[in-house]
């Protein structure tokens, strides 16, 4: 002991750790490197190690090793891994016997162990930062067998620290992993690759051993500013004893150790998440690997970004079409199937009050409406994509021919002066609200509830998704350009910075197009969609008024329910006329003065009616020409018709303004995004390739 | 690392910006929220009982017997002094509550819009009788539930609706002498091959709601399945549509729905009778005693005779019958 060799143990460990030293601390060599180690762990805060081993003879698995202090060891059995701290077993001070781990019950090594053998002069090469490391190297064959699962090999490093001192370090090189895939002779490096083979007790292997990875964190963290690259190394100190029955080996070297640093993942990391995981520490201790997770992170950041502002656009230009072409048409054509149905119920009943042979243009009248009822009833028909709405569009479509039928039934009765005619006729216009107009309603409930769902869906929640990782995207390539500055002292970063110019130019262009296009699918609700809506309302409410009218007539003595439906109707009538907000180029006045004279009239009318005086009720009601409820109502009805058209334009107007905004960004976002993107690429591969 | 003061700058404006689009967003949704549509009210008419007959244990009038209940009250020589007279004449109409769709009793005239029938020229000779022309009758429709209503309300000051004296009835209002004897009977299908109601087991008849016809059908065949409709004439659509298969309701009624539908035919089984009278207030005795003399001077004269040709001619081809004796108390 104390002159260089090995400590003669009888037991075998292997001790691979991560050694996190808070300040660098004095060199203190010796002439027992393992020894040495375990001094200068005493004074770290933390260590571990990750080992896998398997003691055949006890069936213990030993994955992990704890060195909780110099003098103490520690192993986890894994048939207790849930409850690690009750399967740590500590084994005592160093020196101590362990006999019983590593031992192999029926292992056939084909080498001598313990045999020390020179792998030739160590290549000279210089570490990361330029300092020369000279190093010769000797190979042990720790255990050479080599048709279990554990070969080892372990090699002396004769290393010099920076001030030319020379130490010795033992390191075992498992070479365990890929071995199923080799031939079983084989003999792999750490990093799986095949080194050599053993056949007749020879071993022949080349041994890569990576020099920052075997330096001793102690020995290089003397300068202040690399203790973060010496924070962490890989060590394996293997102390062994020699096999009795080992039988004398030749190994003679293959090829002189020329290769770079291994890259390749630990040997012990053989599960795909723990390789990740160690891949990622060994990138992010080395400044060019933090870059290159760096530029991966931009990478998936700007795809992600372009990817989803592609795919807002393009949902929003769909919403923004649906809404324009499909969901206020859908609304509006359901709005004017309701008038036009109630249209004819008033106008039959109202052919029915005439008496005798009906007037042709009021029959007229009643088949324009149920005419116009049909195309309204196709044109939502074309724009019903869902199964609610075609359910309740196939009530309507078949009970309007039996409306139709029963109008017809009423009218012939009618004209042979049977008085089932005016049963008939009730029949009808039960038919009608009972189960066409109530599905009609049904479809305006659902065409206004996804216009509105729609709506919200176009004026919210992804476009400000979009925004926000605009935003991130911008700030990480800002915080890039500002560490980058702080590390390398290099005034500006050119790609870097005119990715961040390009990426500050798109944001603004997409909340600019963004807002612009709120701002035009907003006006088009309220100066077009909102007026357009109430009119059509108030004219479904002044139909309703008028058929109820007509009908309380017809069902004399019977005919409450068609008083209460009248007062509802013209009440609400009246209140949307008078909350309409009539858009540019219309006038409501006229139709708030028509329906209140229509409103007046008919008070007078149901007056006459109560007072007994039927015939005159009846005359009032049907009458045509100047002055006439009939005639307020007519105007009514074209007032309201032309400030639903004039608002409906004003919104189809408003929604292609809109459209047009999405349509100019829906390009410039994802090519931005993707140029700005490379850009910062290209500007953190130029620092990368500093490091080269 | 702090970032710089450009860096900060920056991010406090995209936050800014981003911000300011959120709150466009909850702002925007009450664009549209507050988007409605109008309600109708639903317009629906729940079939209803005769609610001014209690359908447990009815008052009666003693005066009636089950027997014989068209017993009614004889005029007396104070009639004209009635409080509904002068109510009337100080009012100059009378008002009268009719049907509108029993054809041939009662119904309005499409070709002229008028309400005419049997019915209304009983009540045009009422009329005849106060004010010495018919100009001043009021016909007011009233539902076929609503008859006994209307009267005890004082809504009308005389029924005149194929309304079958009953004393059920008699316990809430008074009712004339007889002045037409109707009886229910059966109309179905021409082709039909049933004989009376025992046949009609497991089909579907048709009654108005609050009429007598409903329980005289489930008595006698409690295996028929009663249809109700609010008026009899909505039950010759449900025949017409081959939603019933018989309509049952008294024989007038059932001629004028026959007028009107060629393709059925009257059973000749009958339940029980059913006389018609006016339906008349119950206070006033005076009156109904007054409606009495009228009616029976209309069986003297003549009139009788002729409305019954009038309206019920065609379809009682021959000689017209002879008027309903009158029965007093």
């Amino acid at each position: 002991m104390g002159n260089g060799e090995l400590r003669a143990t009888d037991f075998r460990v292997a001790i691979q750790q991560h050694v996190n030293i808070e300040r660098p601390r004095t060199v203190c060599l010796g002439s027992d490197p393992p020894g040495l180690l375990f001094e200068s762990m005493a004074h770290t805060k933390k260590r571990k190690r990750i080992e896998r081993r398997l003691d055949l003879g006890n069936q213990i698995e030993i994955r992990t090793l704890i060195v909780r202090t110099t003098n103490r060891i520690c192993f986890i059995d894994l048939r207790h891994r849930r409850q690690p701290r009750q399967a740590t077993k500590c084994l005592g001070q160093i020196g101590e016997t362990i006999s019983k781990v590593g031992s192999h019950r029926d292992e056939r090594p084909c080498c001598r162990t313990g045999q020390l053998v020179d792998v030739g002069p160590g290549s000279s090469q210089p570490d990361p930062r330029g300092r020369n490391i000279g190093w010769e190297g000797r190979m042990k064959l720790a255990n050479g067998r080599l048709h279990g699962k554990h070969p080892w090999v372990t090699t002396e490093n004769f290393l010099h620290d920076a001030t030319g001192n020379p130490f010795k370090q033992l390191v075992a090189l498992r070479a365990n992993d890929g071995l199923d895939r080799l031939d079983r002779n084989g003999v792999v490096n750490r990093g799986g690759k095949r080194i050599g083979s053993c056949r007749f007790g020879e071993v022949e292997f080349d041994v890569e051993v990576h020099l920052e990875r075997l330096r001793p964190p102690t020995l290089f963290a003397q300068d202040p500013d690399d203790s973060h690259h010496a924070e962490t190394a890989d060590f394996y100190v293997v102390s062994h004893i020699p096999h009795p029955r080992a039988r004398s080996c030749t190994l003679r070297p293959m090829a002189t150790t020329t290769g770079g640093p291994v890259a390749a993942p630990p040997s012990w990391a053989n599960s795909p998440g723990a390789a990740t995981m160690a891949w990622l520490r060994s990138e992010l201790r080395t400044t060019p690997g933090r870059l290159r997770l760096w530029s991966i992170i931009v990478l998936i950041l700007t795809a992600l970004t372009a990817i989803f502002g592609l795919n807002t656009l393009a949902g929003q230009r769909r919403s923004t079409a649906e809404l324009r072409n499909d969901r206020a048409a859908m609304l509006f054509d359901a709005q004017g199937l309701h008038s036009a149905l109630l249209q004819a119920d008033a106008e039959s009943a109202n052919a029915f009050l005439a008496g005798g042979i009906e007037p042709a243009e009021r029959r007229k009248r009643y088949e324009d409406a149920v005419a116009e009822a049909a195309t309204r009833l196709r044109a939502v028909a074309s724009r019903a994509d869902d199964q609610e709405t075609r359910v309740a569009l196939d009530a309507i479509a078949k009970g309007l021919p039996v409306y139709a039928g029963l109008v017809e039934s009423a009218r012939a009765n009618n004209r042979q002066g049977f008085p089932a005619g005016g049963a008939y006729l009730r029949a009808a216009s039960a038919k009608l609200r009972g189960e066409i107009v109530s599905n009609v309603e049904e479809v305006e409930q659902i065409a206004l509830a996804r216009f509105r769902s729609r709506y919200k869906s176009l004026v919210g929640g992804a476009s400000v998704i979009m925004l926000v990782l605009l935003g991130v995207l911008l700030a990480l390539l800002v915080w890039l350009q500002v560490s980058l500055f702080r590390r390398t002292h290099r005034l500006l970063n050119i790609p870097l910075v005119a990715g961040s110019v390009v990426l500050v130019l798109v944001t603004m262009a997409t909340i600019a197009a963004l807002g612009t296009q709120r701002k035009d699918a907003r006006a088009a609700v309220r100066e077009g969609f909102r007026p357009a809506l109430d009119a059509a309302d108030a004219r479904v409410q002044g139909f309703t008024a008028k058929a109820n009218e007509s009908l309380a007539l017809v069902a004399r003595g019977n005919d409450d329910a068609y008083r209460v439906g009248y007062a509802n109707a013209i009440t609400q009538a009246t209140n949307r006329v008078t909350d309409l907000v009539a858009p540019r180029g219309s006038d409501p006045t006229l139709a708030r003065e028509a329906l209140a004279v229509f409103a007046g009239l008919h008070d007078g009318i149901t007056k006459e009616a109560d007072a007994g005086n039927y015939a005159t009720a009846v005359r009032a009601a049907i009458a045509d020409g100047q002055g006439t409820a009939n005639a307020a109502f007519t105007m009514f009805d074209r007032e309201t018709t032309q400030i639903v058209n004039v608002a409906y334009t004003r919104f189809l107007e408003r929604m292609t303004d809109a459209t047009g905004r999405i349509n100019a960004l829906r390009w410039i976002l994802p090519i931005g995004v993707i140029l700005a993107g490379a850009l910062a690429l290209a500007g953190l591969q130029l620092r990368i390739n500093e490091y080269r | 690392m702090r970032p710089p003061c450009t860096a900060r700058r920056l991010t406090a404006l995209l936050l800014a910006g981003v911000c300011t689009l959120s709150a466009c967003t909850s702002g925007s949704n009450s664009d549209v929220d507050d988007l409605t549509l109008s309600r109708r009210v639903e317009l629906t008419v729940a079939p209803q009982v005769d609610s001014a007959v209690p359908t447990t244990a009815p008052p009666t009038d003693p005066a009636c017997t089950s027997q014989d209940p068209t017993r009614s009250i004889a005029p007396g020589p104070d009639d004209a002094n009635s409080v509904t007279l002068a109510k009337v004449r100080q009012r100059g109409k009378l008002r009268a509550g009719v049907d509108q769709d029993t054809y041939l009793f009662g119904s309005r005239n499409p070709q002229t819009g008028v309400i005419e029938g049997f019915d209304i020229d009983m009540l045009r000779s009422v009329a005849m009788a106060i004010f010495g022309d018919d100009k001043h009758l009021e016909l007011v429709p009233i539902k076929y539930k609503d008859r006994v209503q209307s009267v005890v309300d004082g809504k009308v000051d005389i029924v005149a609706d194929t309304f079958t004296i009953k004393c059920s009835r008699w316990a809430l209002i008074n009712f004339s002498t007889e002045y037409y004897s109707a009886s229910q009977k059966i109309l179905v299908r021409k082709d039909s091959t049933a004989k009376g109601v025992a046949d009609l087991s497991g089909q579907r008849v048709c009654a108005a709601t609050g009429s007598t016809s409903v329980d005289n059908i489930k008595a006698s065949n409690p295996k028929a399945v009663v249809v109700e409709v609010l008026d009899q004439t909505d039950c010759l659509i449900l025949f017409q549509s081959s939603q019933v298969d018989a309509i049952s309701t008294d024989d007038t009624i059932l001629l004028g729905l026959n007028a009107q539908d060629p393709n059925a035919k009257l059973l000749t089984q009958s339940f029980s009778p059913e006389p018609y009278g006016l339906g008349l207030p119950k206070g006033d005795a005076a009156f109904t005693g007054f409606v009495n003399k009228v009616l029976e001077e209309m069986r003297s004269d003549g009139r009788w005779k002729k409305i019954h040709h009038d309206w019920l001619g065609k379809v009682f081809p021959g000689e017209t019958p002879e008027s309903p004796r009158a029965r007093y108390r």
